[in-house]
């Protein structure tokens, strides 16, 4: 990494170095959390630019390089996951800052800066045992961070994804150990040189898939997400919905990707799009049956875990851009979802599909929010999620596989009919204003902000899309 | 066979024979008292000879010593565990179980 | 290989499957915990026969040890609501996959090529350059030191979490009951002793098996029985504790980034200085590595207490 600025690393230790200072100074957590925030937003600034500028930024830790050291390598998708978790994250992070103080904010933001550190380090990483480090410390954060408020049901389903969250860990483990007893090496890179097809190999990438989509979430293995959705505090399902639970996928899709190109595509392929085409009709039909808006936003996280499966079986640079689309998008709109239901919940006091009747009016930003968002989860032309649908959609087509298109349009339809509702009652006129409680102006202008993402997203796909071609495969 | 080896032999044996005794005794034996009683005469006396058998034939001295030590260790932990045990024993039942091991 | 070695390896390579199979069949709670405090033991054997002497002192203490200490504490807490058994069928099924898994994993494996040393030639071919000269703290603290920086924020970050879940009235000093005469008189030989072996293994670390891993936990489990007898009560969260949980990792994080600041890449210690600042880490590691275990003990075990009570509250 000679001559330039090591803001890849920085990207890792700041928040870090804060999450650290912080627990020292418990008292201090918040000033130490808004400088770690700014310091790491820099950097990970820094970072995209010399990724959009000069292509893929590497740096070996120790200065060792691969295969005996681990190599951080920012490349297109890595810089694009950084700016998601860089956008993404600090804004839901906002409403603990808001909040000034409190055990429970400092609590939360000790944690999110620890979760921040090791998803930037997901992104980063190119060695797949520290792939499985750094998805170690996203579990543990995840977990702390849905028990924050030590609330019981909380506790029941931090407890149930820990532990399916720890299954998932063993299995790719399980497969780095065979990968690296094959090949000598955990690089990612000359993992992708070296890996033949054997049967060391193929256990190794079916352990590994396994453990991954049973971290994502993938339908079918989503038991333990409505719980940990809709018990956690809606900033922390915010975050798990948004970013966490992107980050299996991330690894998952370095290991297509670089080490094992030759799958994708193929028969293993097909079935993680078929159960991810299922993830997405499952997801919608309960996210349609559900009566509250939490678990509304569970289950559409589901289906659209499942959405990011489409791209293994189609495996072209076109599907990869609607995949790495539906990330980012989805990310924005998610959170901003669920930020908006915080709002809605405390000023009503539950959040029932009916509490947010009348709303309108009285919280028009929440409201505007909940509309911009809900329109990049339905797909609708020009917010994000139509970007990325419309791109999945196409290089189905491109590849003749039309089915998966249809699949893509469907659900496009299904979200439809469960984000409508939400948006119905709160428009429908209303004789009498209800009755509302104080909420929070923080998670409000926080959720606006984050639909605004999600829309702006429909608006510079070209410039994104450039980013993501400087990965140079598929 | 040496005398050496000889005696090596005969001392293992002999600690084999006490922690034989020792498990038979903690499967048999009526109550907490009596087991803990056959319990320790495998950690005293087998360990004790097979430790002694180990230290005739070993090859330094520094090994007879770490040997010694391990032995001490034992020693240690097991008088203090059956310590506990038994008080706890004695804490939570007062009888004993006329229907033998179970 | 000798026929006592065959013979130990038969026993060790029966017993495991053996012991697993009687620690998920056991009629209850305690005695699974039992046989699982025996199955690391056992395990720990088995490492150190193969000759990896650093797997088998973790196991020894933290597998087996610690982690058996916690779950023996945590059981009257648990004991009511566990233990529904679920049907033939299901058990059946679960079990009929695990078997068809390891069957294949253990065929995968055998016909993985012999040659494998992995990277253990390179890794000797350089730790002269590296901070230690036992391979294995080289490859901890030096050429994978990236992984083991993101490895203690894990656990520093479970020890918050665990910290979030626990009754806060368990937190400040509870005493459990009064200690025996001659266990009292056992920690007062205890807890030197330890200090003095976890500062023996941390010094020989850098050239034999050893280093902060297995001295933390060797300090942690002296925490743990001080804290279990009721010799001493539950830590508090005073800024010293707190400064002992962080200091293992602020040191790491502050060797990372310093070199960042002239230049160089993270973690890139400055080579004639690598051994000192290397052995500098293990010891802050150590101190950490204690602390953050004895924080996943609530405290002293509760007084006869009634365990629905236990059971209820969150």
């Amino acid at each position: 990494m000679s001559g330039t600025t090591p803001w890849i690393s920085w990207t890792i230790l700041a928040p870090l170095a804060g999450a650290t200072l912080s627990v020292l100074v418990a008292r201090r957590a918040v000033p130490i959390a808004v400088i770690a925030s700014a310091a790491t937003i820099v950097s990970v600034a820094a970072t995209v630019g010399q990724v959009a500028s000069a292509g893929a930024v590497s740096s070996a830790a120790g200065a060792w390089g691969a295969p005996l050291g681990i190599t951080l390598r920012a490349d297109g998708f890595g810089a694009l996951m950084l700016a998601t978790f860089g956008v993404v994250g600090p804004l839901v992070s906002l409403q603990a800052i808001g909040r000034r103080g409190g055990p429970r904010a400092r609590r939360f933001l000790v944690l999110w800066l620890f979760a921040w550190a090791s998803l930037n380090a997901l992104a980063l990483s190119a060695d797949v045992f520290n792939l499985y480090v750094t998805v170690e410390l996203v579990t543990l954060a995840a977990v702390g961070l849905i028990v924050v408020e030590r609330d019981r049901r909380a506790l029941a389903a931090g407890l149930r994804y820990l532990l399916l969250s720890l299954v998932g860990s063993l299995f790719y483990l399980m497969g780095v150990a065979l990968l690296y007893a094959a090949t000598a090496t955990l690089d990612t890179e000359l993992l992708g040189e070296r890996v033949t097809p054997e049967p060391a190999s193929w256990t190794a990438l079916a352990l590994m898939t396994a453990g991954l989509c049973l971290k994502a979430g993938l339908c079918p293995l989503h038991a333990w997400v409505p719980p940990a959705y809709t018990s956690a505090p809606p900033a922390v399902s915010a975050l798990l919905s948004g970013l966490i639970g992107k980050a299996p996928y991330v690894v998952l899709v370095r290991l297509w990707v670089e080490v094992f190109p030759g799958s994708l595509g193929g028969g293993a392929a097909r079935l993680l799009g078929a159960l991810g085409a299922l993830g997405i009709f499952w997801g919608s039909l309960l996210a349609l049956r559900a009566r509250r808006l939490k678990r509304v936003l569970a289950y559409s996280s589901v289906a659209h875990v499942g959405y990011l499966f489409l791209f293994f079986p189609l495996g072209t640079a076109g599907a990869w851009a609607g995949a790495a689309y539906v990330a980012v998008s989805h990310a924005a709109a998610s959170a901003s979802m669920f930020m908006a239901v915080e709002v809605v919940e405390r000023s009503v006091g539950h959040d029932m599909l009916d509490a947010t009747k009348g709303v309108a009016h009285r919280r028009p930003l929440t409201f505007v929010a909940l509309g911009l968002a809900g329109m990049s989860l339905m797909g609708l032309p020009p917010s994000g999620g139509f970007v990325a649908k419309w791109l999945l959609a196409r290089a189905a087509l491109e590849r003749g596989e039309w089915w998966w298109a249809a699949v893509v349009i469907a659900g496009g339809l299904l979200s439809a009919g469960y984000v409508f509702p939400i948006l119905r009652g709160a428009f429908a006129p209303q004789r009498r204003s209800p009755e509302l409680r104080r909420a929070p102006r923080h998670a409000e202008l926080v959720s606006l902000s984050l639909a605004v993402v999600a829309l702006a997203l429909g608006l510079i796909p070209l410039r994104l899309m450039a980013l993501l071609k400087l990965a140079g495969r598929s | 066979m040496t005398l050496q080896e000889l005696a090596a032999a005969a001392l293992l044996f002999a600690g084999a024979f006490f922690f034989l005794a020792g498990a038979i005794g903690l499967l048999r034996f009526p109550d907490p008292c009596t087991r803990i009683h056959a319990l320790t005469k495998a950690d005293n006396l087998g360990l004790g000879f097979v430790v002694l058998g180990l230290a005739v034939e070993a090859p330094s001295v520094v090994l007879v010593a770490k040997l010694g030590v391990i032995w001490v260790l034992v020693l240690v932990s097991s008088s203090l565990s059956s310590q506990l045990i038994m008080g706890r024993a004695q804490a939570r039942a007062p009888r004993t179980d006329p229907r033998g091991p179970t | 290989m000798s026929l006592v070695d065959w013979t130990l390896d038969g026993v060790l390579a029966a017993l495991l499957p053996l012991i697993a199979w009687g620690v998920v069949t056991a009629a209850s709670l305690d005695k699974a915990i039992m046989l699982f405090i025996v199955l690391g033991f056992v395990s720990a054997l088995a490492w150190a026969r193969l000759d990896a002497i650093d797997v088998a002192l973790v196991e020894a203490a933290v597998g087996s040890g610690l982690t058996g200490a916690l779950l023996l504490s945590a059981l009257p807490a648990i004991q009511p609501r566990l233990r529904r058994p679920s049907s033939l069928a299901r058990r059946a099924g679960v079990g009929a996959l695990l078997a068809g898994i390891t069957i294949w994993l253990g065929v995968t494996t055998l016909r993985l090529p012999a040659r494998s040393g992995g990277l253990a030639e390179l890794v000797c071919e350089n730790i002269e350059q590296s901070g230690a000269l036992h391979p294995i703290t080289a490859v901890l603290l030096d050429f994978r030191g990236y992984d083991t920086l993101i490895e203690v924020a894990v656990l520093l970050v479970a020890s918050l979490a665990v910290r979030a879940v626990q009754r806060p009235r368990l937190r400040p000093g509870r005493r459990g009951e009064p200690t025996s005469e001659p266990l009292a008189s056992f920690l007062n030989l205890l807890v030197p002793a330890s200090i003095v072996i976890a500062g023996f293994l941390v010094w020989e670390g850098s050239h034999a098996p050893g280093g902060a891993f297995q001295a933390g936990s060797i300090l942690a489990g002296c925490g743990v029985s001080l804290q279990l007898t009721g010799e001493r009560p539950a830590l508090r969260m005073t800024l010293r504790v707190r400064a002992a949980l962080v200091l293992g990792l602020a040191v790491f994080v502050a060797l990372a980034g310093a070199p960042l600041l002239r230049g160089h890449d993270l973690l890139d210690y400055p080579r004639p200085w690598a051994g000192p600042l290397v052995f500098a880490l293990e010891l802050a590691l150590t101190v950490s590595i204690a602390v953050i275990l004895v924080t996943f003990f609530p405290g002293a075990p509760d007084r006869p207490e009634p365990p629905a009570r236990a059971a209820d509250s969150p």
